[in-house]
């Protein structure tokens, strides 16, 4: 137990016992290590602005703390060491392309870090796609320093065994009008991928609303790709797919903690860019029944359970393809009265059990497939800045903060 | 030490471990347990309410003064957290928004008059201003959800501008207070756009830039942390990296080292840099000559002999660990060393 909380306690209890109602926010506490936020698919990053990892709409980053940034962005909720310390950052990668080449891009933001800095390891937090990108740079630092230089290493909402939203893209729009694979056809002259209309209407609707976007060595169809379960065309030259960067890249042996958050929610609820993409490839989700692989060929590993409408994805994501080693619990605690007193508590993340560990990603058991324990009720672009919504991204990722510290890390 | 001493030590520290050992079990003991132990461990105060004090649903089971304790308790919370900056439109904001998530929870059906009762009994000099702000934001956030199904703008600008045509509307000039960060994002990104063109020397660049993050973000800008990020986001400039890649290594380095020892680090960092930059040189010329002899090898062979071939090349190249990466990396489609080095980055 945390020696703080247990001093927390006690001063709470004495003051209980005096009869004095007490109104407080705790702050997380300080990470041992840094934390490194991964964006998903088409994510960015800020140096000061519209933040992917922030606050809706008003773009403050999740560990920027109070203490450098008093006025007009910054998050309360996390202690001022955990930025003084240099211990909290995003690193922007590719928009669009494979984890292959993201996350090796991750592992050099994360060498640039530990130069500028001198930390020598790193906690991962990663969303959507940015959860593979970290298995690729943790593995990477592994090789680099012979040992492993990640401590935590938490994925939210991300696609490990794949989408069957992603083949569906692919399916519908990766194919010129000869029916011909695009991710097969040489580029154009300009270098771009043939068929990336669609794909760029998406990544409009996301940029307009920030800045900073990195659109350069853009590769829609291999990002696509790596979101499919399977290698998507034997033909193509290409070994692709989720099942084989799970192979080369296990979260085994490269971090000392590993976890992931789930997330899923009723299909009337998910965010208007979300529900344009299903009606546009036509497609809703089944994401929570078990089956080895791909059994049923829909680009993601596992099946549905015959009912398409029981919170069993996020919109992009089944939740039979989001958890990693622990499954995570999220709690909102807000203003609440103990024995103690009244106060207004650090919402907290916890490891959910019954679900147990998934080791092996391509692997996992039915209950680990097929479980709506703990899956948090947000879609899948909740969880980052494009609100709105009724999740607290600051005290979401406080708490994030604060589980990673009571890890060790 | 005499028994009395031993006795009150004894149980001076198993009060500790039980207490500590209570709090780390708190949530999951029933919520019936708190409430009794909640009346036993405060004899001269009424039971709390167990279930947090949530209204609504629960409302009814709490006695009226311990939803008076509740609310003495959030108009504390608040006044500590916010009182200091509630004059001004951000943190307006963000509470009105912190609230609101609360209060929906709370109340679900009368979230809204309850918030705005709470301005009055919280901030109430300010109670006017705050709802006239709950009603802008929540018009605000509606329209930013209408938006995202929007795709008739033509270009990333005619969005910003009819994103800061709405805030305006809403917010009157506080907006530029509200969305200050973004508004200093803008004016930085300018001032990149600018920076990008120019055909200044690279010192010359270095300096124009600290002076726009000077000039944008303040003079403390170097300390406010995401040096990283500050450091090397010049160097994502085309033009910066053609200056980079028109010098020699040796210039190079000295450039690369007077650049970041003026953007604030020190010794060490700087001795860490260069032995980063200094292993990234190797490697990519190790990697130069690598693609060279395997596009050589790919016009002698195709096919499983390729394959073999080009498997040896690697482990020869790389050594083993490396070797495992590239073939991975190229086995999807990624070829590490077919596009330029981009120095500071790998």
């Amino acid at each position: 137990m945390k020696i703080n909380k247990i001093l927390s306690a006690l001063a709470f209890s004495s003051i209980g016992l005096l009869g004095t109602s007490m109104a407080q926010a705790e702050v997380a506490d300080e990470t041992q290590y840094p934390v490194i936020f991964a964006h998903g698919m088409s994510g960015w990053d800020s140096i000061a602005g519209y933040h992917y990892f922030g606050e809706d709409g008003y773009g403050t980053f999740v560990g920027d703390a109070c203490s450098f940034f008093e006025l007009n962005g910054c998050n309360d909720w996390i202690s001022n060491g955990q930025q003084s310390n240099n211990k909290a950052e995003a690193f922007q990668v590719t928009s669009f392309n494979n984890s292959e080449a993201r996350g090796e891009e991750l592992y050099n933001h994360v060498l640039n870090f530990m130069a500028t800095t001198g930390h020598t390891k790193v906690n991962f937090v990663g969303h959507s796609q940015g959860g593979m990108d970290i298995r690729k740079a943790a593995s990477r630092l592994k090789d680099n320093f012979n040992e492993p230089r990640v401590g935590a290493m938490i994925s939210i909402s991300s696609p490990h065994r794949g989408t069957s939203y992603a083949k569906r893209i692919v399916d519908l729009y990766a194919r010129n009008a000869d029916d011909e694979f695009c991710g097969a056809l040489p580029p154009t002259a300009e270098g771009s991928d043939p068929c990336l209309e669609f794909v760029d209407d998406i990544a409009n609707v996301l940029f307009d609303f920030v800045t900073g976007a990195n659109t350069a060595n853009n590769d829609a169809i291999a990002g696509a790709l790596q979101l499919i379960y399977d290698d998507y065309d034997a033909n193509d030259g290409v070994v692709t797919g989720a099942k084989a960067f799970n192979q080369n890249y296990p979260s085994e042996g490269v971090a000392g903690y590993v976890g992931s958050l789930i997330t899923a929610q009723d299909d009337n609820n998910l965010s208007p860019l979300l529900g344009l993409i299903g009606t546009a490839v036509s497609h809703n989700a089944d994401g929570d029944g078990y089956c080895v692989d791909d059994c049923n060929g829909d680009g993601a590993a596992g099946q549905g359970d015959g009912n398409v409408y029981d919170m069993d994805d996020d919109g992009l994501v089944p939740i039979n393809s989001q958890q990693m080693g622990y499954r995570l619990q999220y709690t909102p605690d807000d203003f609440t009265c103990r024995w103690y007193g009244c106060w207004n508590p650090l919402d907290t993340i916890s490891q959910v059990s019954s679900t147990g560990y998934v080791a092996d990603l391509n692997s996992p058991s039915s209950i680990q497939m097929t479980s709506h324990e703990a899956v948090l009720d947000q879609d899948h672009l909740d969880v980052v800045s494009l609100g709105p919504d009724d999740l607290d991204e600051e005290e979401f990722y406080a708490a994030i903060f604060d589980f990673i510290h009571g890890q060790g890390y | 030490m005499n028994k009395f001493k031993v006795l009150v030590l004894s149980v001076s520290i198993i009060s500790v471990v039980l207490v500590s050992l209570w709090f780390t079990q708190n949530d999951s003991i029933s919520e019936h347990e708190k409430s009794v132990q909640a009346a036993n461990d405060s004899a001269t105060e009424p039971p709390l309410p167990a279930s947090g004090g949530k209204g609504d649903a629960s409302g009814s089971e709490l006695a009226i003064s311990d939803e008076d304790k509740l609310k003495a308790a959030k108009i504390k919370f608040l006044k500590g957290q916010y009182g200091a900056k509630i004059d001004n439109p951000y943190w307006q904001i963000k509470m009105i928004d912190q609230l609101m998530g609360l209060m929906k929870k709370e109340f679900p059906l009368s979230w809204e008059s309850e918030l705005i009762k709470l301005f009055h009994e919280v901030f109430p000099e300010y109670a006017e201003a705050l709802t006239k702000k709950l009603y802008a934001h929540i018009e605000y956030i509606a329209w930013i959800d209408s938006l995202k199904n929007d795709l008739t703008f033509e270009n990333r600008d005619d969005r910003r501008q009819a994103l800061w045509d709405k805030r305006l509307e809403l917010f009157g000039d506080e907006a530029y207070e509200i969305w200050e960060a973004a508004l200093k994002q803008d004016k930085f990104d300018a001032q990149m756009e600018s920076l990008a063109q120019s055909t200044d020397s690279f010192n010359e660049k270095t300096e124009q830039y600290l002076n726009s993050m000077k000039e944008v973000f303040g003079e403390n800008v170097l300390q406010a942390g995401h040096k990283t990020q500050i450091i090397n986001h010049l160097l994502t400039l085309e033009n910066v990296q053609n200056d980079l890649r028109s010098m020699s290594a040796e210039e190079r380095r000295v450039q690369l080292r007077n650049y970041r020892e003026s953007m604030g680090l020190d010794d060490a960092a700087l001795t860490r840099w260069d032995s980063l930059d200094q292993k990234r040189d190797l490697m990519r010329e190790t990697g130069t000559l690598y693609m060279e002899e395997r596009n050589r090898l790919a016009q002698t062979y195709e096919g499983d002999a390729l394959s073999d071939k080009v498997k040896a090349l690697q482990l020869d190249a790389f050594g083993e660990t490396e070797a495992k990466a590239i073939y991975n990396e190229e086995q999807s489609g990624y070829y590490r060393y077919n596009s330029l080095q981009k120095f500071g980055f790998n």
